[in-house]
Parts: structure tokens; sequence; C-alpha cells
């Protein structure tokens, strides 16, 4: 029979690469996301009495989460300058996609959202990639829905520049080498 | 900040097919009545993007161990206080997730080049534990008897877990972790107030030593040696009591050995 306690601790080991995938979006660093993603685990054992059998988990730890980096750990943040772009790019060369096939658009997308401020970042990902209703994200990131709908428009807008700004980038590079 | 134009979330929502029919219709005939939403809509169009699988290689992680690491020890870095310990070692935690069973994740690989200071490491892990880490756990005298088994085969060793009841320590749970690629078998046990205590039993070609005590990161240990595996039970209680556990715990394993 399985009872709460062990039906939370396979949850929970479930969630950790979703888990941790979301600590790198917030953090950008791997070495901070590991922290946050302890600390957030540790919370959550430590309050898992709170947590409702039968309710989704994966949106209670997701909001310890966030609480947890806004609150406790952004503010001594290994972060130094403006080094995303650096962070990003370790990630994506660490990752065993990067050879593959196709990967180039995927990387480019992945780099595009990295470089986007915190709150629009955090926003695509829970929307857009762990697919979570409008509702149920701004409700993790306890933000009225109408900021979330601001930040997810702020950031396509900004996407869909940056993505063609490249892509013409892109062609002049090519225009250059067929003339020559 | 670039202004958005009227009904923004509607539209987003509408790229995004969130919609029901009728509200289609709405932000449909406001398409048509309205460039600037379809200059919006262009846009939303132009950043639908394969956002889930761009991010789909951060689940993947560094899956170098199918066993919860220990922290490696701190003995040749720079000296960190205690309590800023528990947040340098992402596995650690999760390894107290489980009963005896082996977890896979992206554990950190940090080797110790040492690898006759594990009680060190034993110790750095220890200092993450809390009460409430082992509190709800409760161990059936069928899954102690089957955790003793497991335990004494990945130990490849007869083990036995020790009751320690007398001595006031409640045998709470048990798993299987890795340090420097060697079997370590960790006992979890719970006195009646304050943190929990851990016999540890480490699978090495050691020769057999009586018990002594000691000290590391603060917290009293007594560590020995017999037929191949060495022990060291650890905890922050009162020594005296510590000794009593260890002297318990070495007698009931001779007697089962």
């Amino acid at each position: 029979m399985i009872n709460k306690k062990d039906n939370f601790s396979k949850q929970i080991s479930s969630l950790i690469p979703r888990l941790r995938r979301y600590a790198i979006v917030l953090t950008t660093i791997k070495e901070d996301a590991d922290d946050l993603l302890q600390a957030t685990l540790e919370r959550a054992i430590n309050k898992q009495h709170q947590w409702q059998e039968n309710t989704h988990l994966d949106r209670w730890a997701f909001t310890i989460m966030s609480s947890i980096w806004k609150n406790e750990i952004r503010s001594r943040s290994t972060r130094q300058g403006n080094g995303i772009t650096d962070n990003v790019q370790a990630l994506i060369d660490n990752a065993a996609i990067k050879n593959m096939e196709g990967t180039f658009l995927l990387n480019q997308v992945f780099k595009e959202v990295m470089n986007l401020s915190e709150d629009q970042r955090e926003a695509i990902l829970l929307v857009y990639v762990e697919g979570l209703k409008y509702q149920e994200a701004a409700d993790i990131l306890t933000i009225p829905t109408g900021t979330l709908m601001s930040r997810l428009a702020r950031a396509r807008i900004t996407l869909a520049n940056n993505l063609s700004d490249e892509n013409q980038s892109s062609n002049v590079i090519e225009f250059k080498e067929h003339k020559g | 900040m670039n202004k958005l134009p009227p009904h923004f979330d509607k539209l987003i929502a509408y790229a995004d097919n969130a919609l029901d029919a009728e509200e289609r219709t709405e932000v449909e005939n406001l398409l048509a009545s309205n460039d600037e939403a379809l200059a919006f809509l262009d846009q939303l169009k132009a950043s639908d993007l394969p956002f889930k699988d761009s991010f789909g290689f951060l689940l993947d992680g560094d899956k170098k161990n199918e066993t919860p690491v220990m922290p490696s020890s701190h003995a040749q870095q720079q000296d960190h206080a205690s309590n800023n310990s528990k947040w340098l070692w992402p596995t650690s935690l999760v390894a107290s997730l489980l009963l005896g069973v082996i977890l896979t994740f992206f554990a950190l690989n940090a080797k110790t080049e040492n690898h006759n200071n594990w009680i060190v490491q034993v110790a750095d892990y220890h200092l993450l534990y809390i009460r409430e880490t082992v509190n709800h756990s409760h161990a059936s005298p069928e899954e102690v008897k089957k955790l003793t088994h497991d335990l004494s085969t990945q130990l490849k060793s007869q083990i036995t877990i020790p009751d320690l009841t007398a001595q006031n320590l409640d045998f709470k749970r048990g798993q299987i972790l890795d340090s420097n690629g060697r079997t370590l078998v960790q006992l979890a046990y719970l006195p009646k107030n304050g943190r929990p205590v851990a016999l540890c039993i480490l699978k090495e070609n050691s020769t057999d030593s009586l018990p002594k005590t000691g000290t590391s990161r603060g917290l009293p240990y007594v560590t020995w040696s017999k037929n191949g595996l060495s022990y060291v039970i650890i905890g922050a209680i009162d020594k005296a009591d510590l000794n009593a556990a260890a002297l318990s715990a070495l007698s009931q394993m001779d007697n089962n050995s």
C-alpha cells in the first residue's frame, strides 16, 4: 500500500528534472540552479504536510521555487555583470543535443528566450514549455493574469523582432558568400 | 517600453488557440477592423516557436550516476562554515527522499581524491539532516527484512540492521549511497529529541580496528572496522549515548556475522 509520504517522495523525485530546468531558467547559472533546486527540495520536504494529495505537486513545487528564488537566493546569486550570454552558451555546449540535426533553430530559440528578462523567460517557460494555463502560471508567480499576459506579449514581440533580425543577418552573410 | 495593442491578452490567447468559439469570433472581428491588432498577431505568429523542444535538453541533466552520490568532502577545499554547506550538494537532499532505493538523478560527481576521508563526507551529508528529514519514515518489520536483504546484497556481506531502541534511537530508514565509487549504506535513526543519528557502512578493504571516537564538522562519531567493512555512527547527541549506541551496534553485528 502506498501512503501519502511514499507518494510524495515518488512524485517529487520524478519532478526533479523539471524543477532543475525551471531553476536554470531563473538563475541562468548551473551552480546557482543547483543551490536553488536543493533549497526547493528541502523546503518541499519540510512542508510536505501542506501539500494536498491529488493536487498538482508540480505547481506547488514551482511556487516554492519561485518564492525562494525571489525572496532568498537571488540577492546572493553568484551572477556577475552581464554574463548571461556566456552562461547560456555554456549550457548549450554541454548539452548532448548540440550536434544533432536541426538543433540550430532550437539553440537559437533557447538563447533568445534566455536573454529575455527574468520575468519574461519564466513566463515563457511556464506557459509554453511546461504547458500550464495562464491562470496556473500566474498563480505560481503570484501575479494577476493580466500581468502574466503582458509579460508574454512583450516577450513574444522581442522574440519576433530578434529572430527576424537574425534571419536577415544570416541572409546578408549568405549573399556576400555567394557574391564572392 | 512599447505600448501593447488593445485586447493583447485576447490576441495571445487566440494565437495560442486557447479561446472558445465565441471568443475566437470576437477576436476575428477585431482583426478585421484593427490594423494594430493585425500587426500584433503577425508578431505572435513570428514568435510561435518550438519552445518545448528548445528547452527539452535541460531535462536530460547529467546522467552520469545511477546512485545518489555523497557530497564530496570539503577537506581539500576552502573551509566552509557548516551553515553554508547545506547549499552545496544538490544530490544530498535528493538522496534522502527515498527508502532503500536507488534514485536516478543528475548527480554532481565531484570526486574526492583522498578516499580515507569518507567520514568527513558522511559528516557533510549528515549536516543536511533535520528531524523532519526522517521523522515521517516508518519501516515495518517486512520492510526491514527486505531492506536488510537488499543492503547485504549491495555490500556483498551479510549485515543486520541494529535495534537501538534501548539507546532511545528508533530506526527510520536505510538507503544506498555512493562514496567515490564505493557502496555506502546509511541507516538513519531518530532519537526522542533532536536531529537524526546515522550509522553508515562502507565496503572497503580495511583491516579490523577497535572503536575510536572523533569529531567531524562538529559532529561526534564512533568508527570501527570489521571483516572488510568500515562503520561510523554519527550524530549530534550526547557522546556517552553515541558510544553506547556504537557498542550495541557492534555487538549485534558481531553476533550476526
